[in-house]
């Protein structure tokens, strides 16, 4: 067989991959704080796939337990296995008025500690302003400040579902030194939009087709040579 | 590929749980006291083909791994408790709430907790709401009875024709820390889970509860404008996602086509 077989039997695998991240991105359509997902194909053999942590666009929903983050960085979260990073604010309150992710995971300050509201606070008259200090509406002095996380780099952070990314082990985490701002009432939409990825979407098909086309062409001319040759 | 199809249909039945919570939110957009619900969507797990990050065998790190994502879920479909508009009425037993704070009901034996405040009298002369089930603790109306005034403090007083006060009682309120934990059950009833916290009791005006307007009604929060919007939006995204399928098959298609 010719080496061009395989490469073109390569390029439908690679276009395969491309797809079920395309899907990926596109199942994500409404998911807050979600992080398109892209694949690089670096050369002959080798391909990765990358999370792109352009900012998405805000969007108000009127919602005070809603925060969006404008900037670059991530919300630190005590999940059950350890610290997670996420950029989706659609946050809510338990039962003991902790601050939580819609998993019920407490959403940490800027010295690491989940944000506790006083029982009689409702949450109407929740406050949050531009750099992350909270208000309970009934103390002067804010209670909390929004602790956000920053990375030297973004690439090596694992996404692990539920809207949060896992740090890889050893990586060096920072306090946000970059500026960024926090909106209450608003949530991050997805940083792709449909067009786009169907776009994208449209030309792995054709690609993957004419890879299948190579591979016809191929198997065409070899039965032909067979033929040719079984006459001589 | 066979997995992108999987993936492209979590999308899809994700944006059909989107709709049917719009939908729900349209069909209410005047029931009184009515909160609309919001679907909070998440990615699914992640398969790793390669970690990013990970150690390499010369001691470096992985710059970039291999992810696959799995689709999206829904996970959790929330209330959001912001304030509806307040419609004047003009009928003396219609009361909105103006801040936090639910009216406790009696239903049967079970507690409930409700926000429409569309009151009146039963053939016993006790405060009941649309349904016939009476406000908790229970308030009776004297006979001979000709005006009530209920002040915003909650305090009710009963008046007769000669404007001499037959009674004085107290309309309580009652709260939760995370009102979006509450479990409704349609009829504008809610009753409290672990997630939202026990009742706690108050007088209106108290720090943390509502005052109470008398011969208003609280409208639902619903903008009909922003649903329609998230409906268009939602319906996009579903047809995104079943243009991926259609493009995933005719990917199988044509590999399938390859031996001709």
């Amino acid at each position: 067989m010719r080496i061009g077989v395989y490469s073109a039997a390569l390029g439908s695998i690679q276009q395969e991959m491309s797809m079920d991240v395309i899907a990926n991105n596109l199942a994500n359509a409404s998911t807050p704080g979600y992080k398109k997902d892209g694949v690089l194909f670096s050369n002959y053999m080798g391909q990765s796939t990358y999370t792109d942590m352009q900012q998405g666009t805000i969007r108000k929903t009127g919602n005070p337990l809603d925060i969006a983050l404008n900037g670059k960085g991530f919300l630190e979260v005590q999940s059950n296995q350890g610290l997670r990073y996420t950029r989706a604010g659609d946050l809510t309150l338990n039962s003991q008025n902790t601050l939580v992710t819609q998993e019920g995971w407490p959403v940490l300050d800027q010295s690491g500690q989940p944000i506790q509201f006083a029982t009689t606070t409702a949450n109407p008259h929740i406050r949050i302003d531009s750099s992350g200090q909270v208000f309970d509406g009934v103390n002067q002095n804010p209670i909390a400040t929004i602790g956000v996380v920053q990375f030297a780099n973004d690439d090596q952070l694992k996404k692990i579902g539920d809207n949060c990314f896992q740090a890889a082990p050893g990586q060096a985490q920072l306090m946000a030194t970059k500026p960024y701002t926090i909106e209450q009432g608003a949530l991050e939409e997805p940083n792709f939009n449909i067009v786009e990825q169907m776009a994208h979407m449209i030309q792995t098909s054709r690609i993957f087709e004419s890879n299948q086309r190579v591979l016809q062409t191929f198997s065409q001319q070899e039965s032909e040579v067979t033929k040719t040759l079984g006459n001589v | 590929m066979i997995a992108c199809i999987w993936t492209a249909a979590t999308g899809m039945a994700a944006q059909q749980q989107n709709m049917d919570v719009i939908a729900n939110n349209l069909a209410n957009s005047s029931t009184t006291g009515f909160k609309a619900s919001r679907a909070n969507f998440e990615d699914l797990m992640y398969q790793n083909i390669v970690s990013p990050g990970a150690q390499t065998s010369n001691g470096n790190n992985v710059v970039a791994g291999i992810q696959f994502g799995m689709g999206a879920k829904t996970a959790s479909v929330q209330k959001v408790y912001t304030e509806g508009n307040l419609n004047e009425t003009d009928n003396p037993l219609d009361l909105a709430i103006q801040g936090d704070g639910f009216f406790k009901v009696l239903e049967g034996t079970q507690e409930v907790y409700t926000r429409a405040g569309t009151f009146s009298l039963d053939k016993d002369g006790y405060l009941c709401d649309a349904q016939g089930n009476r406000l908790q603790p229970e308030i009776s109306i004297p006979q001979g009875t000709v005006t009530i005034n209920i002040d915003s403090g909650g305090t009710l007083t009963a008046l007769d024709q000669n404007g001499k006060v037959l009674s004085t009682q107290n309309i309580s309120l009652f709260s939760f820390a995370n009102p979006a934990g509450l479990l409704s059950l349609g009829k504008n009833y809610a009753i409290p889970t672990a997630a939202s916290g026990q009742a706690q009791e108050g007088q209106p005006g108290m720090d943390g509860f509502g005052t109470l307007l008398q011969g208003y009604l609280e409208n639902s929060n619903i903008n009909v404008v922003q649903e329609m919007v998230n409906m268009i939006v939602g319906q996009r995204a579903y047809e995104a996602n079943s243009k991926v399928i259609k493009a995933a098959d005719q990917m199988l298609q044509t590999a399938n086509n390859l031996q001709t």
